[in-house]
């Protein structure tokens, strides 16, 4: 359904070249839930950028459903790592101004607006402000707004990656939850490689700078997935796996800095 | 998953009616006033050591304001000052936040307009009053174009540094939802700016102030400036720094009000303090 | 975007922007270059007022008027005024500015009066001074420097306020005089902001030369403006316009390169040139 065909993208800075990302050719299948993986400045973000169209690949196109990504669209919502909420909206507002911005009437939006909190669980906190909620509510009505666009695909960039320790095991279960009731196509990327095996059905493993696909690991563990998920040893194995491979990866970043 | 309680008020960080504290200026240490005080004190004992009328005393200014005050001419006058003044301001800021905002979001409107701004912004547009005078003839319309030339320019750019701060994650999640360009500029870009557009509004009343009584010092029959000159030529100091008083005071609750009207408007600023 | 249809477009769009990065005067000159233009070709066709003149015009008049000593004597009075009241006014709001950052009993009594005595148009005091001195020199002088003085005093402060806690640690730990501390760590930190302050006072010295020049019969480039028009000698009148404006602007753009050379390895506050 999306699909990254030879993606490269170098930057240039006055002098400085940078070749992030070279020869990446992807496929994300319909409700598939996908992550990215990748040592530090691998170039995971700079790739989702590129696949929801806010950045444009040096060589390469994107497609969705055969037609080319050139700029944003409703059909492929992102979440960023800073929830990045309009702190002058509450939060039924805030969920609600993707819809209003397509033409929605008030009433209809906040309707909608009530009906997804309540999916991401923030029931009762409609009129709360973000500056009131904690980092992990925000993420929730983040999502519950990206959700609002109606989306096909879901981009997710590190999004539980600003939240402490605690409150990231539980949003990965929550988002698994979600997903398990939404059915979207998700494209998550991270650096935590516990949450990529929990979280996926895949986990596309970049490698360092410049970023190429170096594994595209199936995850073969069972769904609904949830806390228990994570005590099994099936996890722990992916997680081991990965863990040797990404190894692999980092070292090769920190060899090619030396 | 609740951690902030909701009906805690100190959490509750909308609309809530400001106390009379935020309007009084915030209590400063002693030290302060003890600066104010000493300095009056000064000028007191300057005035009357001192035995050429030319020095009035603290009361006599006092008496020459209420004096003015009664008579009407303050009155007469200050309206007029502030109403051609404040016409100025709102083109100005009309303009201004237009021109800010299309720099702040378009890269060829700034890299056309930055420079150019930067370049006139140290000339004296003063220099062009006799030029609007003969355009728009005496009385108040060259007062007011040039009020709004001079105090554009920190409105723009305000305007301008605040359009180009926004957090780019707020631009990219509206670039997502397709929504069209107007939609986008005025329920996210404005928004996200209107703190800037109210610094730049704050630093550009007072402009407009020095630009009305300046040019209501030359050659003009009516406005604070008038009286200024009018008292000096009638030798009655005592009314000239009446007039000055009324000025200052005028300046300070206009700078008041805006940052009561900041408190407001932005409210979800908690932190700032102005 | 594939990579051979999209080439093309692309690349001329790239190199639009590669120019107007390296050479960011392109731009704007060509913005000016176009209104000068046009109103030239309006002048020419005789669509102007006769108290616009056109560019051309207004160039020969500045060539000419320089040639035979009028603009002179004016430019050189004006900006002596101007100068004397900028550096002393900036003088006094830089080192009290300082003072009253790093002391805070000092800086609350002297920030007293300062604060508000703000609010007062300082052309207004003027008049008030010249009812005790007389409409001459010193005291457009003196009120150029009262004018010029709050820039700088405020930005000085707050310069100082800025200052990393580490810094002031690191002076601590070295057991550094007081003087020396000033010297080195508080005065190179408050100068990026102080010169921000500096620029906004050169600026307002020359608006308040003008003002001062304009009331109460003076002499100088201002007053000379003001009278052409009353006069009708609409080529001095512009001469005269566009002298000040360009005095006023290389002025600035002096203090700029000036001021970067000082702050080398500091970044200005977003202050552009």
């Amino acid at each position: 359904m999306l699909n990254a065909n030879a993606i490269g993208k170098t930057f240039q800075r006055g002098r400085h070249r940078v070749v992030a990302l070279e020869g990446i050719g992807l496929e994300f299948t319909r409700g598939q839930f996908s992550c990215i993986l990748g040592p530090s400045g691998s170039g995971k973000s700079t790739l989702l950028h590129i696949l929801g169209g806010f950045e444009a690949p040096t060589t390469g196109e994107v497609t969705l459903d055969d037609s080319p990504v050139v700029k944003p669209s409703r059909r492929l919502g992102m979440v960023f790592q800073q929830a990045s909420l309009f702190p002058w909206r509450n939060i039924e507002r805030n969920v609600a101004w993707p819809i209003e911005a397509n033409g929605g009437s008030r009433k209809e939006a906040c309707r909608t607006a009530r009906e997804l909190l309540g999916l991401v669980g923030l029931n009762g906190f409609e009129r709360a402000y973000p500056a009131e909620l904690s980092g992990g509510m925000r993420q929730r009505a983040a999502i519950a707004r990206t959700l609002a666009m109606g989306p096909d695909v879901l981009l997710m960039d590190e999004p539980f990656g600003a939240l402490d320790a605690q409150t990231r095991e539980l949003m990965q279960e929550e988002l698994s939850r979600i997903w398990q009731e939404s059915q979207l196509t998700v494209v998550f990327v991270t650096h935590d490689i516990s949450e990529a095996v929990f979280l996926g059905d895949r986990v596309v493993l970049l490698s360092a700078r410049p970023g190429r696909v170096a594994h595209d690991i199936p995850i073969a563990l069972d769904r609904p997935r949830n806390a228990e998920t994570k005590k099994s040893k099936d996890l722990l194995d992916h997680h081991n796996e990965l863990w040797d491979l990404l190894r692999v990866e980092i070292d090769a970043a920190n060899a090619g800095a030396a | 998953m609740a951690e902030a309680a909701l009906d805690d008020p100190r959490v509750a960080g909308r609309f809530s009616l400001p106390t009379v504290n935020s309007l009084l200026p915030k209590a400063r240490t002693s030290r302060r006033l003890v600066g104010i005080v000493v300095a009056f004190a000064l000028w007191e004992l300057l005035s009357r050591q001192s035995d050429n009328r030319l020095i009035p005393n603290l009361v006599e200014i006092w008496d020459q304001l209420v004096e003015n005050w009664r008579s009407g001419d303050l009155w007469f006058h200050g309206r007029l000052t502030l109403f051609r003044g404040l016409i100025g301001l709102a083109i100005a800021l009309v303009v201004g936040v237009a021109v800010g905002l299309a720099m702040g979001t378009n890269r060829w409107v700034e890299r056309a307009l930055q420079p150019l701004l930067a370049a006139t912004y140290p000339a004296p547009k003063l220099a062009l009053y006799p030029i609007f005078i003969l355009m728009l003839g005496l009385g108040g319309s060259p007062k007011i174009v040039l009020v709004a030339l001079e105090c554009v320019y920190p409105i723009i750019y305000n305007t301008h540094a605040g359009a180009r701060a926004i957090p780019r994650d707020l631009v990219w999640h509206s670039r997502n939802t397709e929504a069209v360009r107007r939609r986008r500029l005025l329920d996210v870009n404005l928004p996200a700016t209107l703190p800037s557009i109210l610094t730049g509004l704050r630093i550009a009343a007072p402009i407009m102030l020095i630009v009305m009584v300046v040019t209501e010092m030359i050659g003009e029959s009516r406005g604070l400036g008038f009286m200024i000159m009018d008292a000096r030529a009638s030798f009655r100091p005592a009314g000239v720094f009446s007039v000055i008083i009324v000025l200052a005071a005028l300046g300070y609750v206009i700078d008041r009000l805006l940052v009561l009207a900041t408190h407001r408007l932005v409210f979800w600023e908690r932190e700032v303090t102005l | 975007m594939t990579a051979t249809a999209g080439t093309a477009p692309a690349m001329s769009r790239r190199s639009w922007r590669d120019i107007a990065d390296k050479r960011p005067w392109v731009l704007p000159v060509a913005v000016v270059l176009v209104v000068a233009g046009a109103w030239e070709l309006a002048g020419f066709l005789g669509l102007l007022p006769d108290y616009i003149l056109r560019p051309t015009t207004i160039v020969g008049d500045i060539v000419s008027l320089l040639v035979d000593g009028t603009l002179h004597p004016l430019v050189l009075e004006s900006l002596r005024r101007a100068l004397l009241g900028f550096a002393i006014g900036s003088a006094v709001g830089f080192v009290l500015g300082l003072l009253t950052g790093v002391s805070p009993w000092f800086g609350d009594i002297v920030d007293g009066p300062v604060a508000a005595s703000y609010p007062i148009p300082k052309v207004a005091l003027f008049p008030a001074i010249a009812v005790i001195l007389g409409f001459d020199d010193r005291t457009r002088v003196i009120v150029i420097a009262l004018a010029c003085f709050y820039p700088v005093y405020l930005n000085a402060q707050s310069g100082t306020r800025g200052i990393e806690r580490d810094f002031v640690w690191l002076g601590r730990n070295n057991e550094a005089s007081w003087l020396c501390q000033f010297r080195s760590i508080v005065v190179p930190a408050a100068l990026p902001k102080a010169i921000v302050g500096l620029r906004l006072s050169l600026a307002l010295s020359f608006v308040m030369m003008f003002a001062t020049e304009v009331i109460g019969f003076g002499t100088g480039l201002g007053s000379a403006i003001f009278r052409a028009r009353l006069e009708g000698d609409y080529h001095l009148m512009w001469a005269g316009v566009v002298v000040i404006g360009a005095i006023g602007f290389i002025a600035d753009q002096l203090l700029r390169v000036i001021g970067a050379r000082l702050t080398k390895g500091q970044a200005l506050e977003g202050h552009r040139g």
